[in-house]
Order: C-alpha cells, then structure tokens, then sequence
C-alpha cells in the first residue's frame, strides 16, 4: 500500500523544523519576530549596567556568534556536500581584511557608505577585467591542443620561462622599465585600480549625499559585510574551482594549503598592513547607530542620536547568525541541498543521475566561504584590530572540530559544539560551580522535555546531568588539593575533545537535526480498487501502518 | 667562484634542513600508507622527542610534577574505561583496551623520573662533554617517543578504526592538543623556549670543514644519524619479515589480514617506528638550533607533512626525496630571493598545492584508478 502513495510526493516533508515557522525567509512573521528578540535582547545587553566581569561574558557572547556563522557555514561544505575543507578561517580572514580595509580607509566614522561601496565596485571592475584577461589566456592554451597535442605543454613552458627571465631581469633594475610585462602589469592594473578607487570617491560623496542621514551607518556596515563576504565568496570560487577536483584528503590538505597561502598574501601586502594587521578599524558600537540605544540624555530618557533605531553589535551578530542558519538550513533542505548531498553520498552515483557534481560543489564551497566572509567581517569592525597571525591553521581546524563534534550533516549540532566549545574553555578559566544552578537548568529542560518527547532526549540528559557531576567533582577535588585549574583548561579541553570523540564517534547529534523534519500529515489516498474490495477497516490500518 | 662556494652553502645548508624534515615526514608518510590517516599528532611527537632529549640532557626531571597531575591523568583514564564500560562498545572489548594503559602510565612516568635521575647521576652527563651522554640522551628520547606513539594508537586510533577518518582526524588533533598544552603547562615544560644544551655533543659549535665552504658539527652530525636511521630503517621495511608484512598491509588492508598478518601488531609496530624516528629528529633540530619550546613541532610538522604529499603520500622513498627537495628548495628562496625570508614559509604551500593540481598522488606517486 506504501508503493502507491509515492505518485502524490508531498513537498512539504522537505520543510524546516517549525512546520510554517521559519519556513520561508521572506514572509512569515516568526523570522521577524526573531529579529526583534535579537534587538531587544542585544540593546538589553548594551544597555546593562557594566558589572564585573561584563566585558568578559560579552566576549564570550561575540567569540560564540562568530563561532556559529563559521561552523554553520563549514557544515555545508564538509557535512553536505562532504567535501573536506581544512582552511575555512582562510575566507573569515579575506572577509575581515577587505571589509576592515574600505572602512577604515573610506569611512572611519562609518558615516560615508558612498565611497566604500566605490572602492568595492573598482575592486569588482578590477577583478572581472584580470580575470577575464587569466580565463582567455587559460582556455586559449587549453584550446591550443586542437591545433596540435603538443601545443599547450610548449606554450606553459614557454610562458614560465618567460615569466622567470622577466622576474629575473625585472629585479635586477631598479626601476623596472616597461618591457617586463609582468612587473608592469602587476602594477598597471595597482595603479588603475587606484585610479578607479579615486574617482569613483567623488560619485560615492554624491551616493552619500543622497542617502537618508539615518540610513548611512547601517549602509556601511551592510556594505562592508556585503562587500567582504563577496570578496570571500569570489576567492571560495578561485580556491574552490581547481581544488574540488580532488578527492577526500587531498582536497583537505589542499585547502589546508590554500588557507596558509591566503594569510601570507595578506602578510605580505602593505594595504593590508603586513604581519601588524590592521588596527583602529571603526568598530559598530562607535556609531550613531551603535550608541543610539546605549546613550541616555541628559533628561535620563534614550537618546536616538542621528538614527532613528537603535541597533547593537550585538543584534548585528545575532540577527546574522539566524540569518546564515536560515539561509543554510533552506540551501541543505532544498532540491539543491539533496543534489549536494547525493555528491556527498556517492559522486559517480550522484553524476549518473544527471547531477551536475563539480557545479553543486563549488556552490556549497562558495556559499559556506560567503558566509565565513560575513563573519570575518563582523569580527574585524567588532574587535576593532585585526591580526593575521589570530587567523592560523589552528582556527580552521577548531571550527572542523566543531563541525565533526556536532555532527556531520546536522546544522543544530554544529550549533551546539560551537557553542559548548566556546564556552569550554572560557569557563575552565574560571570554573563556576554547578550547584544549584546548572542542576536547576537541566531539571527544568529535563521536565519540559518529558512533557514533549522524552525518549529520544532521555539518554541525553543522563548524560548531561552526569558530566555535570562529573564538572562538580572536579572543580571540588581541585580546591581540595589546592591545584588551579585555570592553568591546566586547554589540558582538560582537549581531553574532552578525545573522549568525546571516542565515546561519541558520531558526534553529538550525528547527522540528525535537533528538531527532525516533520512530515506533514497524509492526505487521505484515493479508495483504490483493492482497498475498496477489502472494506473500511483494512484501509484504516494500512494507514496506521505507514 | 665566490658565488659558486655561497651556492654549495646553501646546498648544504638545505640537505640539513630536509634531513629533519625527512625523518618527521618519513612517520606520516608510513601512518598514511597503512591507515590512510593524517596523523596531526606526528609533529608534536617530535617535539616531545625535543623535550625528553632536554630533560635528560640537563639531568632535570619534569621539576614540579606533583603527584594529583598523576592521579588526574590516571583518574582520566579510569573514567574513559568505565564510560567505554557502559557504553555499547563494551561487547567488543573495547573497554578493556583502555585498563592497561592506566598500568602503562603508572610504569611510564616513574621511569622517566627514574631515567633523569640516572642521567643525572652518570658522569658524562649534566653539561659535561661526552659522545656516551649524547648517544644516551638520543636512546632515552627514541624509547620514549616510541612507547608515546604506541600509546597514541592504542589510545586515540585504534578504538576508532572501523569509523569514518573524519573521526580519527578529529582524535589526532586532541592529541596534538593535549600534547601541546600539557608542555605548555608550568609543571611539565613552561610556555617559555629554553636553550638545549647542545654542548653536550663534543665540539658541537666547532666545523669539520671551515673554508671555503663550511660544514658545521651539527650538519654532519645530522647526515650521519639521518643515512644510519634511514638504513636502519630501508632495511627493516624492505628484508625482514614485518617489514614484507608492512608493506602488505599498506598494499591492501583487508587482504592482509586474510594472509594471517596480524594487522593490530603492523599498525602498532607502524606507529613506534615512525615516533621513533621522528624522535630522532627532534633531537637533532635542537642540536642545529638549540632551543625547545612546546608549539616547536607545528611549523616543521606541517612542513614535514607537505613534503610527504610533494613526495607522493604513502611512499617512504618519495617522502625522503619530497623533504630534501623541500629542504632545498626553503634554503634556496631564503638566500637568492629578494625579501626571501617572507617568502620561504609560503612557499612550502605553493609547493603543496602545485604539486596537488598538476600530479595530486606526488612524485613518486601511483595514480590510483577510482573505480565504480
């Protein structure tokens, strides 16, 4: 009976978790209502008063945003689409460094979205032309073989020589002449790009003029996200186009190579401020925009400042967050997200039903690079200082730790060990006692889950409530015998790390989403001529059955 | 001819820089031709290989280490074996893999006491000059290296073997970490760098040809022990009978074990001589530039490892001809490129990924056809 109910596939078995909420990202109310939690509760946390210890649960707050857009973004590409990426920090540092560059430089009171927005399209012009240049001379050589076989091997010979003698000899003078091509193109293109950015200065004051004067910090911050996400984006597609034609751990050690690559390009370009980085990057609660809710008048009411909403660092990390987990979550759960899992499950399978395999990756590739650019970003105008030496190999392999521990192919369990992993060791620094109030907590979730399902939480909680034990134990003996464990954090950290993984292979949620997709329910199937024959009451069980 | 002399320099310089990474890249290259795993913890066994080269060179034991950092550890351990105990795996007796290992650190850490306390105590050693002390300080940080990787498969890999690599990657990096952050941590090392007493080796600072080209103590040093272990080891992996049951086992797994060899042992046996070895280099890199410090093995690991996939990963041979022409090449662009210093780090990488797009299985590689 279950064979004849695949003619009426129901689309809606595909839905997100909150069968309606959240289901689509445009209209529905709860996305919005969301937004406006994320506002109220970060002005709420801008606007507290500053207690000890504030500043240091704030960091926390921020490292564990970022932590999410990352592993979220990664989970697409390793979970989904399984294509195993090493050097993921790699695009949150093109993204911190090209969004931190234009704001710092254009509007360092992020009140000029206009020239920022120029410098992003002399950069895009800038791009397409080398690009296109790179792409004639690639396919030109690749198409040279239909003359003769041997073509393109002696045209790549002949043009690394070329390129060798060129540097060679360019080096040797001082002042390169304009023969060497490469030295002179190389800067050509530097100082056309110059030349676009310095005129396109005088129409961005103009797009400046013509915003709204409220609109104009939101615009730069949108812009500088926008603008390093893309550029992320571009280098995921740069990176991601050659490298995914490998497979499984060469693709890793390859990516592992490109993420080392792009920190020492960054390194060594002077714009960018070489190994110092770049520091004094304007930060968003400097704004209008930021101060707006935090600032009180001298009559003690809110003052609005130049904006008329206020609008926290803090609800600019969040309400990205959601936006990078909704826009993920439909991606994976879409007919695209099946496509990019069928490459994960078998890739000669998957392109003998027709899937385009190379296409699907790099779109996975490039839009979990987007995003990591978002939260690069995010990053350089909240810490204000950007350093390339706090973009290492280390961070990439922490947010892979972060999306095996979750699981692969779960998005709320990438969500959960970013979180737990960020606040792992934050709070081995200072280890809080559990009791009561930890306690406290998974009791209360332990009843309102024995109200909603208590069988597949039960276990879960089991655990939970014995490594909190385990959590008290420790902090106790630990007083008892005088030893700090603020010095041993990462010791214990990475302990954990190996026991979970041996105890938990899987990962916590291993490949299951917190909320597992509903299906919708059945409609009523046609009386069929068996079950017409059969009668009511046989009809009625097959449909318990399925 | 000046030119010429400043070019054999290099030269030289460059085959000493690719030993060390040769005898590290040799151990990743065997682990991933037996079990197909990046061992990220390989280039922290070479630190530890530094570091109980240190300990016993100066006579010093890990100072403070009290006795609940012990317990800790053991205490780690036990709550490992009862978790495994009540989990499922416990049918497979993976549980009571876990118990002896509590008995082997038990063993362990004493005896590592024990051995600087000896080292201590011989004459030779302690700063005095000695080629008995050296080769001593060499052993002691070569069996200790050798018991660590031991541990480290039984430990992190071997529960994990039938799963997905993902997860034993995942392992590796703990361990990496562990290892780290335990050296950093006050009582075991201290986050600070401190000099190697490399005066221990006679004459270490002296050369053995000083004009026009000058070939130090350490260099020599360094080629001796390198061709004495890769031998030692050609000849292990290439006419004794572990060595042929090696070689099958990195051929094809599961047939192997059909043949009646003993895969755990191979693995086991894998995981010791590629410790061991890069152990040695351990020694050596802090003979050359006599300083140790616990974030000391990530740099040259990741070298170590890149010239292993240069050579073609899985393939000793290629491993050891990746890491010299790695070596080389590192020399070459720090001396003749202008501002090469910058460079040379990321040049290791444009390696890496050139060799990944033109030939991906390396050098020496074979192709490997995937087949449906």
């Amino acid at each position: 009976m279950s064979s004849k109910k695949s003619d009426n596939i129901d689309l809606s078995a595909h839905r997100p978790p909150w069968n309606g909420w959240l289901s689509t990202v445009s209209c529905n109310a709860p996305l919005p209502i969301l937004f406006l939690l994320v506002w109220l509760v970060g002005t709420w946390i801008d606007t507290r008063d500053f207690q000890r210890n504030y500043g240091w649960y704030k960091n926390i707050l921020f490292d564990t945003g970022f932590a999410i857009i990352l592993a979220v973004s990664l989970q697409l590409i390793n979970g989904f689409s399984g294509q195993f990426s090493l050097g993921h920090i790699g695009f949150m540092m093109v993204g911190a460094f090209l969004a931190a560059y234009p704001v710092k430089a254009f509007s360092a009171k992020l009140t000029d979205p206009g020239p920022m927005l120029m410098f992003f399209v002399a950069l895009a012009i800038t791009v397409a032309v080398v690009g296109t240049v790179l792409i004639l001379l690639f396919w030109g050589i690749r198409y040279s073989r239909k003359l003769h076989p041997l073509l393109p091997t002696v045209l790549i010979i002949l043009l690394f020589v070329w390129l060798m003698v060129d540097l060679a000899r360019a080096a040797t003078y001082e002042h390169p002449p304009a023969r060497f091509i490469l030295t002179h193109g190389i800067s050509g293109v530097a100082s056309s790009f110059n030349w676009l950015v310095e005129h396109g200065q005088q129409f961005g004051a103009k797009l400046t003029m013509w915003s709204p004067k409220s609109w104009r910090g939101p615009l730069c911050i949108i812009i500088a996200m926008l603008g390093g996400a893309s550029c992320a984006g571009v280098t995921g597609l740069v990176v991601g186009m050659p490298a995914l034609r490998l497979r499984g751990d060469y693709l890793a050690i390859a990516t592992l190579g490109m993420g080392e690559i792009i920190n020492r390009v960054i390194i060594l370009t002077p714009a960018l401020g070489g190994a110092l980085g770049l520091g004094s990057i304007p930060r968003i609660k400097d704004t209008a925009l930021g101060k707006a809710f935090i600032d009180t008048n001298a009559n003690g009411r809110i003052d609005t400042g130049e904006s008329f909403i206020g609008f926290s660092e803090f609800a600019w990390l969040y309400m990205m967050v959601i936006i990078t987990i909704v826009v993920i979550w439909r991606l994976a759960y879409s007919a695209k997200g099946r496509a990019i899992m069928a490459v994960r499950e078998d890739e000669i399978a998957a392109s003998a039903v027709g899937i385009d395999t190379t296409h699907h990756k790099v779109v996975a590739f490039v839009i979990g690079a987007f995003f990591a650019g978002i939260a690069g970003a995010l990053y350089a105008m909240q810490k204000s200082s950007i350093d390339p030496k706090s973009f290492t190999m280390q961070r990439s392999i922490e947010i892979v730790v972060m999306v095996t521990l979750g699981g692969l192919g779960s998005i709320s369990g990438a969500v959960l060990a970013a979180i737990l992993l960020t606040i792992l060791p934050e709070l081995l620094r200072d280890p809080p006692s559990a009791w009561p109030w930890g306690f406290v907590a998974v009791g209360v979730i332990f009843i309102g889950l024995l109200i909603w399902d208590w069988r597949r939480f039960l276990p879960g909680l089991i655990v939970c409530a014995g490594l909190l034990g385990i959590w008290q134990l420790l902090r106790m003996s630990a007083q008892r015998y005088g030893v700090s464990l603020p010095d041993l954090r990462m010791v214990i950290y990475s302990l954990m790390l190996v026991l979970m993984m041996l105890l938990r292979p899987q990962g916590l949620l291993g490949g299951r989403e917190l909320w597992p997709k509903r299906r919708a329910p059945q409609r009523e199937a046609a009386p069929t001529e068996e079950s017409r024959q059969l009668g009511p009451e046989n009809m009625v069980e097959g449909r318990v059955e399925t | 001819m000046q030119e010429f002399y400043t070019f054999l320099q290099q030269l030289i310089n460059g085959l000493s820089q690719g030993s060390i990474y040769a005898l590290i890249a040799v151990g990743y290259t065997m682990v991933y031709g037996v079990l197909q795993l990046i061992n990220f913890a390989h280039g922290d066994v070479f630190m530890v290989g530094a570091m109980v080269a240190m300990y016993v060179a100066t006579g010093r034991v890990p100072p403070t280490m009290p006795i609940w950092m012990h317990g800790l550890i053991i205490g780690v351990l036990l709550i490992a074996f009862a978790a495994m105990a009540v989990s499922r795996r416990s049918a497979k007796l993976g549980a009571m893999e876990v118990l002896p290992f509590v008995g082997i650190y038990v063993v362990l850490a004493p005896s590592l006491y024990l051995v600087g306390k000896v080292s201590a105590g011989i004459p030779g050693s302690k700063w005095q000059v000695s080629y008995l002390s050296s080769f001593f300080v060499l052993l002691v940080s070569l069996v200790v290296c050798g018991l660590l990787g031991f541990l480290i498969e039984r430990l992190a890999y071997r529960p994990l073997r039938d799963r997905p690599r993902i997860n034993s990657l995942i392992t590796a990096i703990g361990i990496s970490l562990l290892l780290e952050f335990g050296g950093q941590h006050r009582s075991v090392f201290g986050p600070t760098p401190q000099s190697f007493p490399a005066e221990m080796v006679p004459n270490i600072k002296s050369a053995i040809i000083d004009t026009p080209v000058r070939i130090g103590r350490a260099d020599a040093l360094i080629f001796i022990v390198t061709i004495i272990l890769m031998s030692a080891l050609s000849y292990i992996v290439m006419k004794t009978k572990t060595g042929l049951a090696l070689r099958a086992v990195s051929y094809r797994f599961d047939t192997a074990s059909l043949m009646g060899i003993n895969i755990n042992r191979i693995v086991s046996f894998t995981f010791v001589l590629g410790s061991t070895l890069a152990a040695a280099a351990g020694f050596l890199y802090a003979v050359q530039y006599p300083t140790v410090n616990p974030l000391m093995g990530l740099q040259p690991g990741v070298k170590a490892f890149v010239a292993g996939v240069f050579g073609g990963i899985g393939n000793i041979t290629g491993a050891v001809v990746g890491a010299i022409l790695l070596g080389l090449v590192e020399v070459l662009v720090k001396g003749y490129m202008p501002n090469g210093s910058q460079y040379s780090d990321a040049v290791a990488f444009v390696i890496l990924i050139v060799i990944l797009l033109v030939k991906p299985s390396g050098l020496l590689g074979k192709n490997v056809v995937e087949k449906v």
